[in-house]
């Protein structure tokens, strides 16, 4: 196991502390408790310690005074996260309904409940129980962002950036919103279907082998042509229902079609790639670049931006690369 | 080995019903010059070493009428006929250069010359210029 250098990875095990998962304080702070030890690094450089036991009760004032220590992440034993999720699921209706919290907070506690949903969603293996997850999860994410004047910028500092698949979806879904938005779609209903197709184009990376998804040194012709499948497989394991429209079809099949025809799986370019598939590639090439990779840094925003804008009108669209682009500009 | 020019393989005698229904359609597609020569070709298609493909391809120019039914729930496709070029065959597919962009998992039927009409599914489809698409179909089966 890697040693932990941000607090979007694992942290190691040692004999005295098991292997740790961080969790964002803001997460924690309901009324209705979490059954799970929970660790604390007092000293940046330090591993984290146990602070609290799991038969232990513990209030939202005392999170109040850990955040007023400065302490925002906290951790969880990797073998808590199925219960953590369950006390995410618990408190989602009465958090995203509490008007006394901030939008962006009530947007992080979604963000990590929705990451939950989608992990064990995507472990199923059924496309009924994605499609059906994704699509509760969509409807949330349209009904907090269609109204509410969160910034791109604060999106962006709520949400996660590992490499996990089931993080690069919610990521790309919630940008797909932010940048619809910005574009001029305002219909409640039509942001959901964004939302969920976000959520959705990465479906088959999860015939992609993790070695190869994560593997740190450059991929083999072989292995690259594994991973260009995954529009196509994608796309075929949705195509037949008919609970999807063409639009949020084309985000899963077209994403990776460059506007110069030299993307895959069809070398479309221009017009042809369906607009919500060019909105989509912007998006999905910023959130990968501004995000920890196996085998790279994280770009801060200012750097992700400059890079997709030399990709305007070659890979990318140049108008959804503007509109991103001055979203993003604070 | 092949052992015959193209001009010396007995051609099945062309199908009246097909010609007819040919005669009434317009082709569209815009061959590259690049594939002028490679469409002049017969016998069988080199294989590289890394494919996965089961049984060996073979040259197979001719013209055929591809027929559009309903394909996918979210495709608006009218029912339609529309020349195609094949390019080659095997024994599970056929390629051909289409004037439009399909999708995979559309099944079609797809009418030869020789009369015989066979049900296939689109495997793969890529751009070659605005007026040719290099689809590659899978047979379903035959009638």
């Amino acid at each position: 196991m890697a040693q932990s250098t941000c607090d979007d990875t694992f942290v190691a095990a040692t004999p005295d502390c098991p292997e740790l998962i961080p969790v964002p304080l803001t997460a924690l702070d309901s009324a209705s408790g979490i059954a799970v030890d929970l660790y604390v690094k007092w000293d940046p450089a330090a591993a984290p310690v146990l602070y609290r036991e799991h038969h232990l009760p513990a209030g939202p004032e005392e999170f109040e005074r850990l955040a007023a220590q400065g302490i925002h992440t906290v951790y969880i034993p990797a073998g808590g996260v199925d219960e953590y999720h369950r006390y995410l699921r618990r408190n989602l209706p009465t958090i995203l309904h509490d008007a006394s919290l901030p939008p962006e907070r009530r947007y992080e506690f979604l963000s990590e409940t929705g990451r939950g949903l989608l992990q064990e969603a995507f472990r199923h293996k059924s496309t009924d129980t994605v499609v059906n997850t994704a699509g509760q999860l969509a409807e949330q994410m349209a009904g907090m962002l269609a109204g509410s004047q969160i910034i791109s910028l604060d999106l962006f500092r709520v949400l996660r950036h590992d490499y996990h698949t089931f993080t690069h979806s919610f990521n790309v879904a919630s940008f797909a919103l932010a940048l619809a938005k910005a574009l001029g779609i305002s219909d409640e209903e039509e942001l959901g279907k964004v939302a969920l197709a976000g959520l959705l184009h990465d479906l088959g990376k999860l015939n992609v082998p993790h070695a190869i998804l994560n593997k740190r040194g450059p991929l083999t012709h072989a292995e690259r042509a594994v991973v260009q499948r995954h529009p196509y497989d994608g796309f075929v394991q949705l195509c037949h229902r008919d609970d999807l429209t063409w639009g949020q079809l084309m985000m899963v099949y077209q994403h990776h079609e460059r506007i110069d025809g030299r993307g895959y799986p069809a070398r479309i370019g221009g017009d042809e790639i369906h607009h919500l598939a060019r909105l989509c590639a912007v998006v999905d090439v910023f959130e990968a670049i501004s995000s920890v990779r196996p085998y790279r840094r994280a770009l801060p925003v200012p750097q992700a931006l400059e890079f997709i804008n030399k990709q305007a009108g070659t890979h990318l669209d140049e108008e959804m690369v503007r509109c991103w682009t001055a979203v993003m500009t604070p | 080995m092949l052992d015959r020019r193209d001009d010396a393989v007995a051609v099945a005698p062309a199908n009246e019903a097909f010609d007819e229904a040919f005669a009434r359609l317009e082709c569209r597609i815009s061959i590259p010059r690049e594939w002028l020569e490679e469409f002049e070709r017969g016998g069988a298609l080199p294989t590289a070493t890394d494919e996965l493909r089961r049984y060996p391809r073979f040259h197979f120019r001719s013209r055929a009428i591809l027929i559009y039914r309903t394909t996918l729930p979210a495709l608006p496709r009218k029912p339609g006929r529309y020349v195609v070029l094949t390019k080659n065959v095997s024994r599970q597919g056929i390629c051909f250069l289409h004037e439009e962009q399909l999708f995979p998992t559309e099944r079609m039927t797809l009418w030869l010359p020789s009369g015989g009409q066979t049900e296939v599914e689109v495997v793969r489809c890529m751009r070659v210029n605005e007026r040719s698409y290099d689809v590659g179909v899978r047979f379903l089966h035959s009638q």
